[in-house]
């Protein structure tokens, strides 16, 4: 059974999963600035090594109201546009199979879920990093 | 005659004429009758020969002398076989390894073994068997030499250092150079582990001197960095492997070898520019004055002389704008560079079209930052093809003009054909349902000119054939607003068309308006910014939903640029700060909170989304590590445009 | 023909220990000295290809002994074995013929790259 590295963090209530793959850095209560324009779901901006990143609000993009933020961020990959996400809370990197995965409940229709698996009997969704650009072009192409 | 002063160009040029030797060398080896190829070997060896002789090198001039003598003798023979390359090659290699002795101020290394390895230059034809005796002669030679050596591939400079200097022929010919020696972090004993080493190398050729020498390292002088001069006839790569194998060691380098590397990287990087060389003085003496401004400070500071302080950050401010000038300089191009195509577009377009286009190119050596150009190159060649297709109707004339006007560079190109109709365009906009009968009564001439680079009409045939120029507009209109730029069209009905490109020289380092809006710093680039304004707020007249000023007894439309960008609005004082800027031909005011000053700053792209947004073009870092972003008025006012259905470009006198 | 060793240590356990690290390697371990008086005479009797040294041992050191060795067989190759902080005796034997050195504590690898290096067998 081949094991995959697997950052686990919360979007509201819900416990999703990301390949450590990837994921770029995590970082530490960033200063983020301000994005004029930005509305709502880009939630700022951050150097992140020279390079300005837009700082992703992902409950408030998948619509997860009201949620808390996790001070840190998770920097994806270039391979997902440097994206930093902020979230509801990180939680712990574990070992998943990720090779039996469940698709998402049909319900999701806003959702970025890549597949679902289980934890300790608990349900993980796997974030589709790729569905999130999607959801953010289709945002800003307005 | 003082020769030293031409040392730097024999370098530069005769280290370019080794490099044409190498890829000649190897285009011929896989075509060895090419008669063009030998000729030109041949004039490269003759060139260096030339110099060398000149300059009073002796040996590399007897070698390339010999080189040319061989290269002579296969003119004759019309061919070269293929056990001579190595030979060649092997020459070349030591040519180079001569120039890196003269480079490095050392006597030029010995090149008799090469010499004796070389006995006659061959005249008789291929066929001859004493040709082929010489070619089994050469081959052999060069195997004795170098095992291993001579695969040479002119991209794959590691290959080459790994076996340099003393390869080929040349290899047992002794000769000097320095091994850096690094040893781990806390090697215990390290003196004694020094010895060792230093014992290592005095087994491989003569240990002409170390540092730390032999008797402190006795004396139990901790070392971390060995560094040794000797003389052997082993290769670097023969040492180094003997070296690595000694425990303790972390590195080992020679000099020579740093050297070779950085220059082949050089080459890999492949995006040269050539630098006039009074720019690069200029650059040397900027740096020379910059360097004592820098002890006039310290010394000021020391002294708490704060009359020389201020007067040296004066001068240093300056000096610093002058390098920032003399930089930008260098990497300027002439527009030739890409208008060296169009005589081509222009013949080819204008024969399959039937018709009789001149093409008059004026200014095109005015200097462009690389970067614009290259942005520059299709829409230069989709405005030429339009005025090419739709601008001339049987016979006329294309100019493209360029120009310096103050901080930007014009571009325009011009025909003499039949113009376009506004009246038409604005009639297109309406049937199309791009514009409502009211706004298109509203553009004035040159809006409705403008309204070509719309996409949604550019494709309309009609249009095109009889009064438009559509293709592609929109693109080029694109290209050139990215680049911090305007397109202005001119245009009358049988009076021609002209397209006037504004651009900056430079785009990686830009001139900013910084100011406050909402409490937050915002940057507009200065080519934006017409004017500053401070109104007197009882100036400002209109209604809540259009404010209007009156500037030179036109009326401007007042905009909020808070409002444009989503922040809040603070009550405006006694006095409104106004940015004016314009759009589409027409002035227009975009409100702010404050001036912050002026900024030049490097601008860095912003990553996805970011830079869906509209109107935002870049960002910047301050100082205190804020990063402040680069709007663009343009396109936020573009599309307060088309939401805002009421609007017209003109303001309210166009109401009325 | 297997590489001939003598050691030379006057701790069992870093004999044990150097004899395992090579006899794992092939080598052939054919004396052992537990000081540095009885070496040079052992080692003239087996005339081993290698010797291993230890510096600091009782009766007469490993310098000593060596020098010994060397004075009787200029060609012998010996390697030190010192503990940290004993440069100055390393330096020593350097400078009386040994080929190189093994610092306490050391790792079977390290042991056989030098050994490697100075009898020039891999």
């Amino acid at each position: 059974m081949a094991m995959t590295l697997t950052l686990i963090f919360t979007l509201g209530n819900e416990l999703y999963g990301l390949e450590i793959d990837a994921v770029q850095e995590i970082i530490e209560n960033p200063v983020v600035h301000h994005v004029p324009r930005a509305e709502g779901v880009v939630g700022g901006a951050i150097n992140f090594h020279g390079q300005i990143l837009a700082t992703v609000d992902l409950p408030a993009l998948l619509g997860f109201s009201g949620a808390p933020r996790d001070p840190r961020q998770v920097v994806l990959t270039a391979k997902f546009k440097s994206l930093a996400l902020s979230v509801s809370g990180i939680q712990r990197i574990v070992e998943l199979d990720l090779s039996a995965l469940r698709p998402p409940p049909a319900s999701a229709q806003k959702s970025a879920i890549r597949g679902v698996t289980t934890l300790d009997q608990t349900t993980i969704n796997l974030l589709d990093c790729n569905e999130v650009i999607n959801q953010l072009e289709h945002f800003y192409a307005q | 005659m003082d020769m030293s002063q031409y040392r730097g160009l024999f370098f530069s040029e005769t280290r370019e004429h080794i490099n044409n030797l190498n890829k000649l060398v190897v285009t011929l080896e896989q075509e060895p009758g090419h008669r063009e190829t030998i000729n030109a070997l041949f004039r490269e060896a003759h060139s260096i020969k030339g110099m060398a002789a000149t300059m009073g090198f002796d040996h590399t001039a007897r070698l390339s002398h010999r080189l040319e003598d061989m290269l002579d003798g296969f003119r004759a023979s019309g061919e070269v076989s293929a056990p001579v390359f190595d030979y060649l090659l092997d020459g070349i290699d030591l040519l180079e390894g001569l120039l890196d002795d003269l480079q490095g101020n050392q006597p030029e290394r010995s090149i008799d073994a090469f010499l004796r390895k070389q006995p006659q230059p061959p005249t008789q034809k291929v066929d001859d068997p004493a040709e082929e005796n010489l070619a089994d002669n050469a081959l052999a030679v060069a195997n004795a030499g170098a095992p291993g050596a001579v695969s040479i591939t002119i991209e794959t400079g590691d290959d080459k250092s790994a076996e340099s200097p003393v390869r080929g022929a040349a290899a047992e010919e002794p000769d000097l150079f320095q091994v850096l020696v690094d040893l781990l972090e806390d090697t215990p004993a390290s003196a004694a582990r020094c010895l060792l080493i230093l014992r290592e190398l005095a087994g491989s050729g003569e240990l002409i001197t170390s540092k730390p020498d032999m008797a402190s390292l006795r004396q139990g002088e901790p070392c971390e960095r060995l560094q040794a001069w000797l003389r052997t006839s082993l290769t670097k790569q023969h040492i180094e492997e003997a070296l690595r194998k000694i425990s303790g060691v972390a590195n080992v380098r020679f000099i020579d070898d740093r050297r070779q590397r950085e220059r082949s990287s050089s080459d890999e990087a492949g995006r040269t520019v050539r630098v006039r060389t009074d720019l690069l003085d200029q650059f040397v003496n900027l740096t020379g004055e910059l360097i004592t401004r820098r002890y006039m400070l310290h010394s000021a500071a020391r002294h708490q002389d704060w009359n020389e302080l201020t007067q040296s950050l004066t001068e240093t401010g300056r000096l610093i704008d002058d390098l920032h000038h003399h930089v930008l300089q260098s990497r300027l191009m002439p527009l030739e560079n890409i208008t060296g195509r169009l005589p081509r577009i222009v013949r080819d377009l204008s024969r399959k079209a039937d018709k009789k286009v001149t093409l008059r190119l004026i200014g095109v050596d005015v200097g462009i930052d690389r970067v614009v150009l290259e942005e520059l190159t299709d829409p230069l060649v989709h405005l030429v093809r339009n005025a090419v297709d739709h601008g001339i109707d049987k016979e006329g004339v294309v100019t493209v003009t360029a120009r310096r006007e103050r901080d930007l560079v014009l571009i325009e190109v011009a025909d003499d054909g039949r113009g376009m109709d506004p009246e038409l365009l604005r009639r297109k906009a309406v049937e199309q349902g791009l514009l409502t009968a009211r706004q298109a009564e509203g553009l004035s001439e040159h809006d409705a000119l403008m309204l070509v680079c719309q996409p949604g009409l550019s494709t309309a045939e009609e249009v095109t054939e009889t009064s438009g120029r559509g293709v592609g507009m929109d693109v080029v209109k694109a290209a050139v607003v990215n680049l911090g730029g305007t397109l202005a069209i001119t245009s009358a009905p049988n009076q021609g068309t002209r397209f006037q490109m504004h651009l900056p020289f430079s785009i990686a380092i830009i001139k900013l308006l910084m100011v406050s809006c909402g409490g937050h710093h915002i940057a507009i680039p200065i080519t934006r910014v017409q004017r500053m304004l401070d109104l007197p707020s009882g100036e400002i007249e209109g209604s809540a939903v259009q404010r209007v000023f009156r500037l030179d007894g036109e009326i401007v439309s007042l905009w909020s640029l808070n409002r444009a960008l989503g922040l809040p609005e603070e009550p405006a004082g006694e006095i409104t700060w106004v940015v004016l800027t314009e759009l589409m031909g027409r002035r227009i005011g975009l409100q702010v909170d404050r001036f912050l000053g002026h900024r030049e700053a490097f601008v860095k792209k912003i990553g996805f989304p970011l830079n869906l947004l509209t109107g935002l073009s870049g960002a910047t870092v301050e100082g205190d590590g804020r990063v402040v972003f680069i709007i663009d008025p343009q396109p936020l006012l573009e599309e307060r445009q088309l939401l805002d259905q009421d609007w017209t470009p003109g303001g309210p006198d166009a109401l009325s | 023909m297997a590489l001939r060793v003598m050691i030379v240590d006057d701790a069992l356990f870093m004999r044990n220990m150097l004899k395992e690290i090579f006899v794992r390697a092939g080598y052939n371990v054919v004396a052992e000295a537990e000081n540095g008086e009885a070496a040079p005479a052992l080692y003239l009797e087996k005339r081993p290809d290698l010797v291993t040294m230890d510096i600091v041992m009782p009766k007469k050191s490993g310098v000593e002994a060596l020098q010994e060795i060397m004075a009787s067989d200029p060609d012998a190759c010996v390697v030190m074995v010192s503990a940290l902080g004993q440069d100055s005796l390393v330096l020593e034997a350097i400078e009386a013929g040994a080929k190189d050195f093994i610092v306490k504590p050391f790792k079977e690898a390290n042991v056989i790259d030098i050994v490697r290096r100075v009898t020039g067998r891999s």
